[in-house]
């Protein structure tokens, strides 16, 4: 479990601001202070400069109406949901929905990157790289130990491979294999087959699939921007923290 | 709230917007082969180079970039002279290191590096 919680402390005052942007609070478990439930569950959140960045950078990018929720569950394992999406949210062209669920168990912590949506004329403009960047920051400060994505939606596949997020199921990594070997020639296959070979001989059961490997290799991209795979980023490996703090903050 | 997060997932175009140009591209690459030498997933580093499509060439300018990027990190020096100093002290130690005993070639090059050191110091 990563040691690096912060030491800020979330007070009421601060609170009352989030709901001044239009924030509301959604009890899922037992009645309690959200409040309480974030420094006893989440200490290190600065849950209104996240809350305030998330505002200021959404806000403009729908006409609809926003609705703008805090989630939480003080059930084990605890969870906090940031929620933040306009009522067309299930439209794929012109919706918004931003969703992040911090989970907290016994002795793990994760940061679910459960769905992001941008209308249309606001996407390519590095709005999702700056929400990473600020998200990042805040599971830095209260401890998060992986960022976990579902790689699906239009190319995601490829591109949180690219991002350095690790494959977590083992069958789905089968799928890309065995469509790899019906795609590519059988000398571009072979790499492919040594990169899985190699890692589930040594992991029969890892949960950690270099797939960022298989991104780079001739062919691949195609092949994966079709893929649907559960990813995890795990944010104790300093080596893997590195590259993706790179990747998310470099410019083009 | 939104319904059940389960069956929904981050938009691939989130992820685009961080994927960088052709450079970006070979430099993954170059990272990705670092990443399988150090795992063993080929057998010899040919056949590593070759399943990512980079050459020796370009493998090797990427490592040299980043030995001076760490050189640079390690030694904290803002002054480009004063830099171009350690790179060449460095480097005169990495020979030293990698060659013993140093033979004429190597002596000369280690002898050539010192001077231009010393006169870096000077116009310094």
């Amino acid at each position: 479990m990563s040691t690096t919680t912060g030491a800020h402390i979330l007070t009421p005052s601060e609170w009352n601001q989030c709901v001044r942007l239009g924030y509301s609070a959604y009890e899922l478990g037992h009645s309690g202070s959200i409040v309480d439930f974030i420094n006893t569950n989440f200490p290190g959140l600065e849950l209104l400069v996240w809350l305030t960045a998330v505002d200021s950078l959404l806000g403009g990018v729908s006409a609809k109406q926003l609705y703008k929720v805090v989630g939480f569950d003080n059930r084990d394992p605890f969870k906090l949901i940031i929620e933040y999406y306009s009522e067309d949210w299930d439209d794929n062209v012109n919706g918004l929905a931003f969703s992040r669920t911090l989970t907290k168990d016994k002795d793990f912590k994760i940061a679910a990157h459960d769905f992001f949506r941008i209308p249309l004329p606001h996407r390519m403009m590095g709005h999702g790289k700056t929400m990473l960047a600020y998200g990042l920051q805040q599971y830095l400060n209260v401890g998060v130990d992986a960022i976990r994505v579902h790689a699906s939606l239009t190319d995601g596949g490829f591109v949180w491979a690219r991002a350095y997020f690790q494959g977590v199921n083992r069958s789905e990594m089968e799928l890309i294999l065995a469509d790899a070997k019906l795609s590519l020639s059988e000398e571009q296959f072979k790499p492919v087959e040594s990169i899985f070979d190699n890692y589930y001989n040594k992991n029969p059961d890892g949960k950690a699939f270099p797939i960022n490997k298989w991104s780079n290799m001739d062919g691949m991209d195609r092949i994966l921007r079709g893929a649907d795979w559960h990813g995890e980023l795990d944010l104790n490996k300093k080596e893997l923290l590195a590259k993706f703090k790179n990747y998310v903050t470099r410019r083009k | 709230m939104l319904p059940d997060g389960s069956k929904f997932s981050e938009e691939g175009y989130i992820g685009e917007e961080m994927l960088g140009g052709i450079e970006e591209g070979r430099l993954q690459k170059c990272m990705s082969v670092q990443d399988s030498i150090a795992d063993g997933d080929f057998e010899s580093y040919e056949e590593t180079l070759a399943a990512y499509g980079v050459s020796d060439a370009e493998y090797k300018k990427f490592q040299a970039e980043n030995t001076l990027h760490n050189i640079f990190v390690s030694f904290s020096i803002k002054d480009n002279h004063q830099m171009a100093k350690v790179y060449l002290e460095v480097f005169e130690n990495m020979i030293v290191s990698v060659i013993p005993p140093l033979g004429s070639h190597a002596k000369k090059i280690v002898k050539e590096l010192k001077n231009w050191s010393h006169e870096l110091e000077h116009e310094g």
